[in-house]
C-alpha cells in the first residue's frame, strides 16, 4: 500500500515527484513512491506496524452517520436514524439510498460533479477563445440588474454537465454515459452558443468560415432608437419584414457629419466607399449572434472614413434573462442528409425544443464548453492538455513518462521523437492519443474540417489497453471500457469523503466490483462506498490501517450544511452571481471565500482537498457564522430560548437526543445565552451569539464528528 | 489592541497548551507556533530586533515570460522583445551595474533598482504542474519540503510571526503552497479584513464569552472523540488563538481592499507583513502568462505594464511603513515561477516553455542591485538557456554548473532572508550562495 494513502494532505506532496521534463503544456511528472527523505505524513494511523486495529480510532454511529449524511445531503442526522444505526450499522446502506433520493443530494452531487468533471474554470477570455476571438466586454440586463452575459453563460456551462449527470442518475442510467451521452441539460442561451459555434467554424489557424447561416444576413438594418427596434420574435424571423433589424446602442452618439439615419441598412456583402459596413472583421452571423446572446453591439464603420466608426456598445442581449437559466434536457444529433443544422438565431424554436442539430460532435464531458474553456489548447499544445485532463477525469490517471517498449507510432511530434530523450516516455503515447481530439476539433475546439486531421487515427496505448480509432466518439468508447474507469470514480469519492485516497485492497475491489456489476450505477457506488469502513471508519479492514481522518467542512460542504439546515438555498451564494444574490448571500460569499473548497489543478491526478484548518480558515468560518447570525439566517421570532437552543443543537449541529453529546451541547448554548443576557444583550442577540457557537461547533465546521 | 480580546487570547492559549505535554520547544514543534509566540503571544511581535527578513513572493504556474524582459536578456540581437514603445529596450543601473531592460523596469525609482537583483538560472522543467517541485528545488530540499516553507519555519521565531507557515493570497490549484506535507489553502484578500478583525456588530463584544464556551464545546467533543478528531480540535483552538493574538491597529489598512485581483493581493500582502502574520506571503502577478500564441507579445506587454508598477508600489508601501515604524522587519519581494519561456525560437509569434532559463528577481533592503548569471545558446542553437555562474562575482561563466543554478538561486534567496550558509547547505542539496547581490 502506498504509505501516503492514509494521509489527508497528499496531493501536492505526493504527486509531482520527479521530472519527466517531457511535456509541453500538459503532463504531470512521473509518479513514484515518496523518497525516504520526504516528511512523514501527519495523518491518522490507527494501527501499529503489525496493522493491528486500534479500536479507539474507530468512529461510532453518531459520527459516521452524521459524516455520511452531511456529505451526501448537508442534512443533520435524525434521532430515528441514529437509533437505527446504533442498533444496526447495516442500516446505513438503506439510509444512503433514501438520502440519495432527496433533492438536497442532487444539489450536493451537482457541485461534486462540477469539480470532478473539471467544468468550472471558464472566464471571459476562454469563452471568447471558443469563438476564435479575443476577450472583450459584453452586455447585461440592466433592469433588473444581472450578471453580464459571459458570466451567465460561463455559469451555465459550469453547471450544465453536472446537471446532465444528476439527470442520468435520476433516470437510473449507467454512469458510463458521462463519456458517451449526447443528451445534455442546458439553457436556451447555451443552445444558441453551441449552434453558433457549429455555424461559424474556426480552423487551426483561426480562420473563420460561416457554414449554415452564410447569406442569411446579407442586409442588416440598424435603428438608432431602442424603441424602434422590433421584438426578437420579428427580428429573428426570416419571414418577418423586420428580419435582421436590430437596435444599435452606439449609433446615436456618432457625429452628425456621419449622417446616420434613424434606420440604417447595411449591405454586408460588399464594402463600398461612403457606405457603412460591419467593423472589426466580424461576419454578419457573428454580428447578429453577438447582439442576440452577448448583448454586444459590434461596431460599424463608414468605408473610407476614419471619423465614422461607431465602436462597439454593450447593451442588453435580445435573449431574456430566463433564457440563461431555463435548464432543460437537449439531445444533440447530427443533421440528416440534406438537413440543416439548428439556426443559432432560431431562438423561438430552441426555447421549446429538446433537440439541437449540430455537425460538431458533442459527446459526454469530453466535449463540453465547460471542459474546453477550462483547458484551452493551441497549435503548440495541440490538444495534449485536453487528452491528459480527459484521462485524469475519466480514469484518474495520467501519462507516466515511462516508454512503452513495444509501441512505436508515426504520430509522435518530431521534436520529441528521439527514444533517447527524456521527452520520449511521455510523447510516445501522448502524441498518438491526442489525435483522437485533433481529428474532431481544431485548436479552438471548433469542428475540425482539415482533412489531413479529420482522418487522423488516434492510438490509445495506456495502462494495458491498446486501441485505435478516429475522433472523440471512439475515444469515449475506449475510456468507457477501460478498467481504470470505475476505480477512478471510487477514488474521487474517497477524496471527497476522506480527504485522501482509499487504500487499495480487497474492500475497495469489492466496492468497485459492485459498481461494475450494477452496470455502473453511480448510486450503487455511493451506497457501497459510503457504507463501507473505507468511509465510515467504523470497522477494521484486514491488511490496512482502516479509518478516516476528521476534516474541516470544506466550503461546499459547510455551505451545504448551512443551506439545508437553515432552509436557505445556496446560502453562501457560491452558485449565485453577486448581482443576483441576496444581501445575505453576498455577505457570506466574501466571508467564506478563504474556507478551502475542493478543486483541481492542471496535470495533477488527485483533486486538491484540504482537511486541516488554518488561522484564516478558522477565522473565515467564524466570520461566516457571525454574519449568518446577524443577518437572521435563523429566525427566533416567537420562539422560546429553550426551543431555539434545542433547534440549534438538533437541526443545526445535528446532535439528536440519542447522541451522547446532545445534553452537553444544549447546556453550553443555554449557559451562553444566560451570560449574554447578563451582559445586557437582548434575547435575540443572545440567541444569535449562541447560533455562532453552534455554527462553529465541530459538527458544522467539521466532518467526521 | 483590543484588551478584552488579548486577555482572552492568553486564556485560550493556556487552554490549548493544556492539551500538550512537554516543554516549550516541544510545544512549538507540535503546534507549529513559534516558541516566542507560545512564550508570550502578545509581545513577541513588537519589540525584538529581527535577525531575519520576511518575503513576499510572486509565484505562478503559468511560466510567464518574466525572463524575457529583464536585465541580462538584451545582449543578443536574436532575442525577441515586444516592439511596443512602452516596452522599449531602456538603459538602467542596478547599484552601479549598467544594463538594459524593458522600459517599465527602468521606470522604477533608482533607490528601488539599486536594491533589485535578477538571478538567471534554470528550473529544469517545462511542465506547468511542477511548480511545487520547483519550490522544492526539484526535490533537492530537506525533507522534500518547499524551500519557502522551510525558511518560514526557521525564521518565524526570530520574526515573531503569528504563524510559521506561509500565506498564499493568489494561488489556485497547482500553485498552492505546502508545508510539512500539508497543502496550505489560499486566502482571498477580500476575506482577510473580516477574518482578522472579526465581524462588526452586536455580537462582537461577546467574542470572549463565546471563546470560553467553544472551548467547552471542544472539550465535549474531545471526551467522545477519536485521536484524529482530537487533533483537529486542537488545531481549531490553536488557529483561534493565533487570530486573537493579532494586533487590531493595522486592520483599517485592509479596508482599502476591494477585490481579489493582483493589485489587491499586493495591498493585502503589505499589510499582512506589517501585521507580522507570516514569514512568507505569496501572491500571483502576471507577466504574460502561458503565451504560446501571443503574437507580437501583446499579452506580455499588457501584463508587464500592469505588474512592474505594482512591484514599485509594493516597495513604496513597504518602505513607507518601515519609515513610519509600522513595519518592524525588512521585507524582500521576489519572484519564482515554474519556468521561463523561449527567447528566440518562435520569433514574435509567442513563446514556448523554457526549462533551461528562468529569472528570479529579488528586491528590497539587504539586496545589492545587480545581475547574477546570464545566457548561453542551448545545444540545438535555437534558443538560450542559463549560463554557469561565478559564485564569487555572480557573473556568467564560472564554478556553479547549469545543473546547480536553481539550488544556488534558492540558497541565495535563503541567505538574503537571513539564513546562514551552513544551514542552507543542510537544507538544499548542491548550489552555492552568490553573495554579490547581498548588500
Amino acid at each position: 500500500m502506498n504509505p501516503w494513502t492514509l494521509t489527508s494532505k497528499v496531493a501536492l506532496g505526493a504527486l509531482l515527484l520527479t521530472a519527466a521534463g517531457c511535456a509541453d503544456d500538459t503532463l504531470e511528472s512521473v509518479p513514484t513512491e515518496p523518497s525516504p527523505t520526504e516528511p512523514t505524513p501527519v495523518g491518522w494511523k490507527p494501527g501499529d506496524d503489525t496493522n493491528a486495529c486500534n479500536v479507539d480510532a474507530l468512529l461510532e454511529a453518531h459520527a459516521y452517520g452524521a459524516k455520511v449524511k452531511t456529505l451526501l445531503t448537508g442534512l443533520p442526522l435524525t434521532d430515528a436514524e441514529l437509533v437505527d444505526l446504533q442498533a444496526d450499522s447495516g442500516a446505513l446502506a438503506g439510509m444512503i439510498d433514501g438520502w440519495l433520493a432527496t433533492p438536497e443530494a442532487a444539489t450536493v452531487l451537482e457541485r461534486f460533479f462540477m469539480t470532478a468533471f473539471q467544468q468550472t474554470s471558464g472566464d471571459n477570455a476562454s469563452l471568447f477563445n471558443l469563438l476564435g476571438r479575443n476577450a472583450t466586454g459584453v452586455g447585461a440586463f440592466a433592469n433588473p440588474t444581472s450578471a453580464k452575459a459571459d458570466e451567465m453563460l460561463n455559469a451555465g456551462f459550469s453547471e450544465s454537465f453536472a446537471r446532465t449527470v444528476t439527470h442520468l442518475l435520476a433516470e437510473d442510467r449507467s454512469f458510463s454515459e458521462v463519456l458517451t451521452t449526447d443528451e445534455f441539460v442546458m439553457t436556451t442561451a447555451q443552445m444558441a452558443f453551441l449552434a453558433f459555434s457549429d455555424d461559424e467554424q474556426i480552423d487551426d489557424d483561426q480562420k473563420h468560415t460561416v457554414r449554415t447561416t452564410s447569406g442569411h444576413f446579407d442586409t442588416i438594418t440598424l435603428v438608432k432608437d431602442a424603441a424602434d427596434a422590433p421584438p426578437l420574435e420579428q427580428a429573428l424571423n426570416p419571414s418577418s419584414p423586420n428580419f435582421a433589424t436590430f437596435y444599435h446602442g452606439a449609433l446615436a452618439g456618432m457625429p452628425a457629419t456621419c449622417n446616420v439615419p434613424a434606420s440604417l441598412d447595411i449591405d454586408t456583402t460588399q464594402n463600398v466607399t461612403g457606405q457603412f459596413r460591419l467593423g472589426g472583421g466580424v461576419t454578419p452571423s457573428f454580428f447578429v449572434f453577438s447582439a442576440v446572446v452577448l448583448g454586444r453591439h459590434q461596431g460599424i464603420t463608414k468605408q473610407g472614413s476614419t471619423a465614422c466608426n461607431s465602436g462597439a456598445s454593450n447593451k442588453q442581449p435580445l435573449l431574456t434573462r430566463e433564457d440563461y437559466k431555463d435548464y432543460h434536457l437537449v439531445k444533440v444529433r447530427q443533421p440528416a442528409d440534406g438537413e440543416d443544422a439548428t439556426l443559432f438565431y432560431d431562438i423561438e424554436a430552441m426555447r421549446g425544443s429538446n433537440e439541437l442539430v449540430l455537425h460538431t460532435p458533442r459527446i459526454g464531458f469530453l466535449t463540453t464548453p465547460g471542459f474546453f474553456s477550462t483547458w484551452a489548447t493551441n497549435e503548440d499544445n495541440s490538444a495534449r492538455v485536453t487528452i491528459n485532463q480527459a484521462l485524469i477525469v475519466a480514469l484518474g490517471k495520467s501519462f507516466e513518462g515511462v516508454a512503452v517498449t513495444d509501441f512505436t507510432s508515426d504520430a509522435i511530434d518530431s521534436e520529441h521523437a528521439n527514444p533517447e530523450s527524456e521527452c520520449y516516455g511521455c510523447h510516445q503515447t501522448l502524441d498518438p492519443m491526442r489525435d483522437f481530439y485533433r481529428a474532431s476539433f481544431s485548436n479552438f475546439y471548433s469542428q475540425q474540417m482539415d482533412e489531413e486531421r479529420t482522418s487522423l487515427e488516434g492510438e490509445f496505448v495506456f495502462r494495458g489497453v491498446e486501441e485505435s480509432g478516429n475522433g472523440v466518439a471512439d475515444l469515449a468508447e475506449i475510456l468507457k471500457d477501460h478498467p481504470d474507469f470505475p476505480y477512478a470514480w471510487a477514488q474521487k469519492l474517497c477524496f471527497y469523503a476522506n480527504s485522501s485516497a482509499c487504500p487499495e485492497g480487497a474492500e475497495l475491489d469489492r466496492v468497485v466490483g459492485e459498481f461494475r456489476d450494477s452496470s455502473f450505477d453511480f448510486k450503487v457506488l455511493v451506497r457501497e462506498l459510503f457504507s463501507s469502513p473505507l468511509v465510515t471508519g467504523s470497522a477494521c479492514l484486514e491488511g490496512v490501517d482502516s479509518g478516516t481522518t476528521a476534516s474541516i467542512a470544506r466550503r461546499s460542504t459547510f455551505c451545504s450544511e448551512l443551506s439545508t439546515r437553515l432552509d436557505t438555498p445556496d446560502i453562501c451564494g457560491i452558485r449565485t452571481h453577486f448581482r443576483d444574490g441576496t444581501p445575505l448571500q453576498n455577505k457570506l460569499r466574501d466571508a467564506v471565500a478563504s474556507v478551502p473548497d475542493d478543486s483541481f489543478s492542471r496535470a495533477v491526478v488527485e483533486p486538491v482537498v484540504i482537511s486541516e484548518t488554518s488561522m484564516f480558515t478558522r477565522a473565515n468560518t467564524e466570520a461566516t457564522c457571525t454574519l449568518a447570525a446577524q443577518n437572521d439566517a435563523m429566525s427566533f421570532e416567537g420562539v422560546t430560548t429553550d426551543d431555539a437552543t434545542l433547534a440549534m443543537v438538533t437541526s443545526l449541529m445535528g446532535l439528536p437526543v440519542s447522541d451522547s453529546r446532545h445534553a452537553g451541547a444544549l447546556a453550553i448554548l443555554r449557559e451562553h445565552v444566560t451570560e449574554a443576557l447578563a451582559a445586557d444583550k437582548t434575547e435575540e442577540e443572545a440567541l444569535q451569539s449562541a447560533f455562532v457557537l453552534a455554527c462553529m461547533s465541530p459538527s458544522v465546521a467539521g466532518v467526521g464528528f | 489592541m483590543n484588551h478584552k480580546n488579548n486577555k482572552l487570547g492568553r486564556r485560550g492559549m493556556l487552554g490549548a497548551f493544556a492539551t500538550f505535554g512537554g516543554g516549550l520547544i516541544l510545544r512549538s514543534l507540535a503546534t507549529g507556533i513559534p516558541a516566542k509566540v507560545l512564550l508570550d503571544p502578545l509581545s513577541a511581535s513588537a519589540d525584538d530586533t529581527p535577525s531575519g527578513k520576511m518575503l513576499i513572493l510572486s509565484s505562478s504556474s503559468n511560466g510567464d515570460p518574466f525572463n524575457a524582459n529583464v536585465p541580462g536578456t538584451y545582449a543578443s540581437a536574436d532575442i525577441f522583445h515586444s516592439a511596443d514603445p512602452a516596452m522599449a529596450k531602456t538603459a538602467l543601473t542596478l547599484a552601479g551595474t549598467s544594463s538594459f531592460a524593458a522600459k517599465p523596469w527602468a521606470q522604477l525609482p533608482q533607490d528601488v533598482l539599486d536594491r533589485t537583483a535578477f538571478f538567471h538560472h534554470a528550473t529544469y522543467t517545462p511542465v506547468h504542474g511542477e511548480l511545487n517541485r520547483v519550490h522544492k528545488m526539484m526535490n533537492e530540499t530537506e525533507k522534500n519540503d518547499m524551500l519557502v516553507s522551510l525558511i518560514a519555519r526557521e525564521l518565524a521565531p526570530a520574526l515573531g510571526t503569528v504563524q510559521a507557515d506561509p500565506v498564499s493570497l493568489g494561488a489556485t490549484g497547482g500553485e498552492l503552497l505546502s508545508a510539512g506535507g500539508r497543502i496550505l489553502g489560499n486566502v482571498a484578500p477580500l476575506s482577510v479584513r473580516q477574518a482578522l478583525g472579526g465581524v462588526e456588530g452586536p455580537l462582537k463584544d461577546l467574542t470572549a464569552m463565546r471563546d470560553t464556551q467553544i472551548d467547552k464545546m471542544y472539550d465535549l467533543y474531545r471526551e467522545h472523540g477519536t485521536p484524529t478528531q482530537r487533533t483537529l480540535l486542537d488545531a481549531w483552538v490553536r488557529s483561534r488563538d493565533e487570530v486573537r493574538s493579532i494586533g487590531q491597529d493595522l486592520l483599517s489598512r485592509l479596508d482599502a481592499i476591494t477585490a481579489n485581483d493582483q493589485a489587491n493581493q499586493v495591498r493585502c500582502a503589505a499589510v499582512l507583513a506589517a501585521m507580522n502574520i507570516a514569514p512568507v506571503i505569496s501572491i500571483h502577478l502576471d507577466f504574460g502568462r502561458d503565451n504560446h500564441a501571443d503574437t507580437d507579445f501583446e499579452n506580455e506587454t499588457e501584463s508587464h505594464l500592469e505588474s512592474i508598477p505594482l512591484l514599485g508600489s509594493l516597495m513604496a508601501d513597504l518602505d513607507q511603513m518601515k519609515t513610519d515604524g509600522v513595519l518592524k522587519h525588512d521585507v524582500l519581494v521576489g519572484t519564482l515561477n515554474v519556468f521561463g519561456r523561449t527567447l528566440k525560437k518562435k520569433g514574435k509569434t509567442g513563446r514556448d516553455h523554457n526549462s533551461g532559463h528562468h529569472v528570479m528577481m529579488l528586491m528590497g533592503n539587504g539586496i545589492k542591485g545587480g545581475i547574477v548569471g546570464g545566457l548561453r545558446a542551448n545545444d540545438a542553437g535555437d534558443d538560450y538557456i542559463a549560463d554557469t555562474i561565478d559564485a564569487a562575482t555572480g557573473e556568467a561563466g564560472g564554478d556553479i554548473p547549469f545543473e546547480e543554478t536553481l539550488a544556488s538561486a534558492g540558497k541565495t534567496l535563503g541567505h538574503a532572508l537571513g539564513m546562514t550558509e551552513a544551514r542552507l547547505d543542510e537544507m538544499i542539496e548542491g548550489g552555492k550562495v552568490v553573495k554579490s547581490i547581498i548588500a
